[in-house]
């Protein structure tokens, strides 16, 4: 017995053909449920067919939902079936007629008219349906079977019996054909019109139909407004927001009741992580463990799975999650979409809404509607993730220009007076803070030892090894000046903190004596001191010894020269001698030889020295930007003028002259 | 009004997985092929029941007989048998092909689409 007011199914199946027969089989059972005759169960279920048969043909576009839904309503007088798909859908021809014997394709449509009492296809966006109704008791007149009729295919034979209950729509509805209706073109293309007069059960049909079809619409747009409503609130706080907390929270409250879902579980994967942590949940008190992504979990987590995939993971009681899915312990029984929120290829985090038991599943507005805020989300966390790297940044840049401030004051100031000899130093660090520096520490009137260094590496960790080398040499020179016990204990004192961080440091130590005018060298594995010699010739001087950090205890050796064959001394790190230009040449100890060769003079002042040197570097290594610290100390013999007794301050990189004092003969 | 809610999604099982192809006997009697045991004739398969035939297909066979007692058909089947008769005659065969035995529903699809008067269908 079917209940007077109706029986309704639905049903869902994937888009393509190997799962039609199984959907088709499942609505003749439910017709056969509702007592249809033997012809109008054929007839159903051949219509059927080829109505499904051309959802899935044009059903696969980009982005489309890749689902056919099929809705049967079945009541005491008609039979009335949609198909649904979601692709672009099709033109319906304005004749349909049965192609040439010949002909492979092009059946379908024919054979559902012919078996349908009315049908229409309703195109929209995003949506096409195709509605196919028979009224009961027509399919068992003696013609029914037998239609030829190709010019109208929808006519029955004119019997009058068949005319009877054969009721053929008029011409006009009321209702516009081929016109659009909102976004996107919904035309509606009544097919299987013919001239007989009108009969009320027909008309009534139609009227219910067309209230059906407006119906539908009304609730599309009111569903439309409210989306679009959410969509401009979103909007309006994207960019503005930083705290996706909050900003989710109003964001999926809104799409819970755009879509009807029951509850709904934000998941966001933070950078450089590979675990999605649970950010937001429609209820506030669930706290569920991160999951880590790999493949292993995604058989137990529908999240994990849509993470690792990139693609919606469904989940209803016909496919319901793995017992142990944090999704089922949280919401037993529900059913819903975990959607996987992407910015690009870039995994952000995971989407899910559900419903309760008992609810129909999603409609493909739905699942639109999520695939939208899932991007506003991905837009969100994007935003405030470079906003919070901007700040860090600042931040850093901030802290950096204090520690460079910090090590440029860590440079001389000014320099011990040295009678007959001037002094001059270069330091400039390749990025806001280097490994290099370079001192001057007094050791009496006539003495003073000077110190070149060069951490290896360069930023941050070399500059903080240059600051506490710089300390212990200071400290140190307070108990010996001597070069050579000067290394070795620098070396014991600073070994463990150098190893433990697999570093090392290259120096020079020179004590300057110009009493006994010689100049005492001990070298740390650093560059040779070069002397300028008054034969015009270049001296590198290499006593041997290790670089600091190598070996806890280090013997270390000493070089003498004697002041009086060089008119000048340079202290220097291989940031000079392995400066690039822009042919990829490294400017090289042979290049500084000759250059020394060719500006060393009696008249050069270490001033001087030091400008020459710094403009023979710029100009070898033109707009190439460093990509070494580079630092040089300059002691020369200068000829005693009287001059202002006035120190420069310090300049940006530490370029320092102080001039000779006429206080002693060279 | 009662409604009822149902969704068809792909099982995994081995009908499932050999859905596409149809498994058909084929049989040759002197000049006669006979197929039989098709169960399904339509759109997903319909390709591949040509390709099957065709490559099954001796030089000197001038009839087919295609039992169609355990078969369904919809308009991707009609088109398939037309596709064979098309491909007999390029290559110039003078094959004829009869349709066997048609379920009701199959012998109403045959009249609605005129095939009735394009293969000889026949009880036998």
């Amino acid at each position: 017995m079917i209940c007077s007011s109706g029986a309704t199914c639905r049903l869902a199946l994937p888009a393509r053909l190997d799962a039609i027969r199984d959907a088709v089989r499942g609505a003749r059972e439910f017709l056969a449920e509702q007592s249809l005759a033997e012809q109008e169960l054929t007839a159903c279920e051949l219509a059927l067919v080829e109505a499904c048969n051309n959802a899935v043909a044009y059903s696969h576009a980009e982005g489309a939902d890749p689902e056919v839904q099929i809705e049967l309503h079945c009541d005491a007088t008609a039979v009335e079936m949609q198909v649904i798909d979601h692709g672009p859908g099709f033109e319906w021809p304005d004749k349909v007629e049965l192609p040439d014997e010949g002909e492979e394709h092009g059946r379908g449509l024919f054979i559902i008219q012919s078996l349908m009492q009315e049908t229409f296809y309703l195109r929209g966006h995003r949506q096409n349906r195709l509605i196919m109704r028979l009224a009961r008791g027509s399919a068992d007149q003696p013609n029914h079977s037998a239609d030829t009729n190709v010019e109208n295919p929808g006519v029955r034979a004119s019997t009058p019996a068949a005319t009877s209950t054969c009721n053929q729509p008029p011409e006009e509805y009321g209702i516009a054909s081929n016109s659009d209706f909102a976004a996107g073109k919904d035309a509606r293309t009544p097919v299987g019109q013919q001239s007989p007069p009108p009969q009320l059960a027909a008309v009534q049909q139609k009227l219910a139909l067309s209230e059906h079809v407006i119906g539908t619409m009304a609730k599309e747009i009111c569903f439309r407004s409210e989306e679009l409503a959410a969509i401009f609130r979103s909007t309006s706080e994207l960019g503005r927001a930083n705290d996706i907390e909050a900003f989710s929270e109003r964001l999926l409250n809104d799409l819970l009741h755009l879509t009807g879902a029951d509850w709904f579980i934000l998941r966001l994967l933070p950078k450089d992580s590979r675990k999605l942590v649970l950010t937001n949940a429609s209820r506030a008190d669930l706290t569920l463990p991160p999951i880590e992504l790999i493949e292993d979990h995604a058989a137990r987590s529908a999240e994990a799975k849509a993470a690792l995939s990139r693609s919606n993971v469904s989940f209803h009681p016909q496919q319901p999650l793995h017992p142990e899915d944090a999704l089922a312990l949280a919401h037993p029984q529900s059913s819903g979409l975990v959607k996987p929120i992407l910015m690009g290829q870039t995994l952000l985090g995971t989407l899910t809404v559900g419903r309760h038991a008992g609810q129909p599943s999603f409609s493909s507005e739905h699942i639109q509607v999520l695939h939208t805020f899932s991007e506003f989300l991905a837009i969100q966390t994007i935003n405030i993730r470079l906003q919070q790297e901007h700040l860090d940044h600042r931040l850093t840049n901030r802290e950096l220009d204090i520690a460079r401030n910090i090590q440029q004051s860590l440079l001389p100031k000014s320099f011990p007076k040295l009678a007959g000899y001037g002094l001059s130093g270069f330091c400039r660090s390749a990025r806001q803070v280097g490994g290099d520096f370079f001192n001057v520490i007094p050791v009496t009137d006539d003495k003073v030892l000077l110190i070149v260094a060069d951490v290896m590496g360069k930023g941050v960790p070399a500059a903080l090894f240059a600051a506490t080398l710089h300390t212990l040499i200071r400290t140190v020179a307070e108990w010996t000046h001597r070069p050579v016990e000067i290394l070795e204990r620098v070396n014991r004192l600073i070994y463990d903190e150098l190893s433990g961080v697999d570093m090392f440091i290259t120096a020079q130590v020179v004590l300057a004596d110009t009493r006994r005018r010689r100049l005492v060298v001990a070298n740390a594995g650093h560059c040779p001191l070069l002397a300028t010699c008054r034969d015009n010739t270049i001296r590198a001087i290499s006593p041997e010894g290790m670089p600091l950090g190598i070996l806890p205890d280090v013997a270390f050796e000493h070089a003498v020269v004697p002041m009086t064959d060089c008119s000048a001394a340079i202290l220097y790190t291989d940031g000079l001698t392995e400066a690039r230009n822009a042919h990829g040449e490294f400017y090289s100890q042979e290049r500084l030889f000759k250059w020394l060769q060719q500006n060393q003079s009696p008249s050069q002042t270490a001033l001087s020295l030091s400008e020459g040197l710094l403009t023979e570097l710029k100009s070898f290594q033109g707009q190439v930007s460093l990509s070494d610290d580079q630092t040089f100390l300059v002691l020369a013999e200068e000829i005693q003028v009287p001059c202002p007794d006035e120190e420069f301050a310090p300049e940006e990189n530490s370029l320092l002259h102080l001039p000779a004092r006429a206080t002693s003969a060279v | 009004m009662r409604t009822r809610i149902q969704s068809f999604f792909r099982r995994k099982s081995a009908a499932a997985e050999a859905a596409g192809k149809p498994e058909m006997k084929i049989l040759r009697d002197g000049e006669t092929l006979s197929v039989s045991d098709i169960a399904e004739l339509a759109a997903i398969n319909g390709k591949s029941f040509n390709l099957q035939l065709s490559a099954a297909l001796p030089a000197n066979v001038r009839h087919i007989d295609i039992d169609l007692s355990q078969t369904r058909v919809d308009c991707g089947g009609v088109g398939a048998l037309i596709a064979l008769r098309n491909w007999a005659r390029r290559q110039n065969r003078d094959v004829a092909i009869r349709l066997l035995n048609p379920t009701h529903p199959v012998r109403r699809l045959f009249n609605l689409t005129r095939m009735d008067q394009v293969f000889p269908i026949e009880r036998k």
